[in-house]
């Protein structure tokens, strides 16, 4: 892998590093014998950030083609930047707020995990989160850019912001669950574990090799050796047991609570035309309380 | 003398080529069981680049395009609301926008679907299944150049009063049976990847979710494609920015009465 490294520029090992997220070779189980995704935290942050901002402009195409309309250029470019602040802001310090308690919940509810590789499992799922945002972002661009209806564009971003977070939930449970199990049998087994693993998996894959020249293969047993399966699947061989669902359940709940009210405290993120520019409304209310009067 | 019978002859050599390359999109999957029947047929070599076959069908999109769009927006002059000189715009805006069109909402949509096929661990397939992407579009270019003559043909014979919301009826019919048709060839084009991984199919039905909601949305932001007899000609409307959705929905209300405009 080193040489190959070295001819990419630096902009593209980041990249790369992303994609190999994104496509799942980070997260197969054999490249997590060590109990951890081995990805570059620092390069994978910067990148997901940039990511984060490039969203937060298409997020502020709106107030920016709406605020050049009726020629209030210092809102339109006041909001567009404040939107390409706050989407990365909205990532970081919910992540800040929330990776102490995150850590604790998974140690008291029986995961072995320890910090350095729960930080690093968090980090991966937040950048598939923000990598699928980004890549809606063009379409969000477009529809801001062409759309005057305030009410639909926040639908779309909610949506947007929606499908988003549930593949990137989805990609964390995957991931939390192999990291677990892997870490169960690494401390049964300790260092032969990729030892036994290779060769039991590897009958598999001449199976599925030998089988795939018909014209209906069967279904694989061992799914993530083959190449087609995705960081989203669980691999069949692999049974998430209870703790995992509990310690997702928990992350789930905190990272959504606090996801949520982050959201509300940094608005106006698309900026209503009605209303003057601000960088953050005043102190007012919390998201529960707004969605609870929007209720009842 | 010679030498201009030698580029006629590489003309007409690449026009054969160009239709052998039509056909291959309109037949997905055509070359590997018919080639041995049919030598004239070139079949497309095993080990392909990504990007084969992806230059050719971006190629009949700006060639055939403007076809259907150009006798899209004669309306005016065969209706005899304008003389051909007025027309010329409108048709060459028709013409400009109708690829225009489909390079824009597959530009739009692409990054999705590539983040998307990564994440469903169908990333060694993207080259294979961006080309069936790509080749839809050119089908339906196809397919609606194919029509070009049907609605020239529409528009001469057809001397009512209410002529232009005929021809607006008409040529939203033939877009949708076209974008049906086109449709129907991703999936051809899809097959053999469905067979391979039956995830590829909820892939095909996500891109045409994605790429019918952002299409529609493209072609009102691109509206007129006609142009009306009694609106000056004009690239764009002189109010493009509109949503397809929110007009969509405020025209249900307004015809159920549930709200009034």
């Amino acid at each position: 892998m080193k040489p190959v490294t070295a001819k990419r520029g630096a902009f593209f090992e980041k990249l790369y590093q992303l994609d190999r997220i994104l496509r799942g070779d980070a997260t197969r189980p054999e490249h997590l014998s060590k109990a951890e995704i081995e990805i570059p935290v620092v390069g994978i942050s910067v990148t997901i950030i940039c990511l984060a901002v490039v969203y937060g402009f298409c997020m502020g195409v709106f107030a920016l083609v709406r605020g050049f309309e009726n020629a209030a250029y210092q809102t339109a470019v006041l909001q567009t930047s404040a939107s390409m602040c706050k989407v990365p802001l909205l990532f970081v310090l919910t992540l800040v707020v929330t990776f102490p308690s995150l850590y604790v919940f998974n140690a008291l509810a029986g995961s072995r995990l320890r910090i350095f590789p729960v930080f690093k499992l968090l980090v991966a799922s937040l950048s598939v989160n923000i990598a699928v945002l980004a890549s809606m972002g063009p379409i969000l661009a477009f529809f801001s850019l062409s759309t005057p209806n305030y009410s639909f564009i926040v639908l779309l971003n909610v949506i947007v912001f929606a499908v988003a977070g549930l593949l990137g939930l989805l990609f964390l449970i995957q991931t939390l669950g192999r990291l677990s199990v892997i870490e169960a049998k690494g401390v049964s087994v300790s260092t032969s574990t990729i030892a036994v693993d290779t060769p039991s998996a590897t009958p598999s894959v001449t199976e599925a090799g030998d089988t795939s020249e018909l014209s209906k293969p069967p279904r694989p047993t061992s799914t993530y050796r083959r190449k087609d399966s995705g960081p989203l699947d669980r691999p069949r061989d692999m049974k998430f047991n209870a703790s995992v669902w509990r310690v997702f359940y928990c992350w789930l709940t905190v990272f959504c609570l606090v996801g949520c009210q982050m959201g509300w405290v940094l608005r106006p993120f698309i900026g209503s035309p009605g209303l003057p520019f601000q960088w953050l409304r005043p102190r007012h209310s919390n998201f529960f309380e707004a969605v609870y009067s929007l209720l009842f | 003398m010679r030498h201009i019978k030698e580029q006629l002859r590489c003309g007409l050599q690449g026009v054969v080529q160009g239709f052998n390359t039509v056909d291959h999109v309109l037949r997905p999957g055509g070359d590997d069981q018919e080639s041995a029947s049919k030598p004239w047929h070139k079949p497309a070599a095993k080990k392909s680049h990504a990007l084969d076959g992806v230059r050719q069908t971006i190629l009949i999109v700006c060639l055939a395009g403007p076809l259907y769009g150009i006798a899209m927006g004669s309306y005016g002059w065969i209706d005899g609301h304008r003389s051909f000189n007025a027309q010329i715009l409108q048709m060459i805006y028709s013409g400009v926008k109708l690829p225009l069109l489909i390079v824009l909402t597959v530009i739009v949509s692409l990054p999705s679907f590539f983040v998307l096929n990564s994440l469903f661990g169908l990333r060694d397939d993207f080259a294979q299944a961006l080309r069936a992407v790509v080749s839809a579009q050119a089908g339906l270019v196809v397919i609606l150049a194919a029509f070009a003559p049907l609605i020239s043909f529409f528009y001469v014979s057809n001397a009512t009063e209410k002529s232009y919301p005929h021809a607006i009826l008409v040529n939203a019919f033939i877009f949708g049976t076209a974008s049906v048709t086109a449709q129907r060839l991703l999936a051809k084009w899809y097959a053999p990847l469905i067979k391979k991984n039956v995830r590829h199919k909820r892939m095909m039905l996500i891109w045409i979710f994605i790429y019918a909601f952002v299409g529609t949305q493209m072609g009102y932001v691109l509206r007129p494609f006609i142009g009306s007899p009694e609106v000056a000609i004009s690239f764009l409307r002189e109010n493009p920015f509109e949503n397809a959705y929110v007009r969509l929905w405020q025209l249900v209300m307004e015809v159920t009465g549930v709200m009034p405009l």
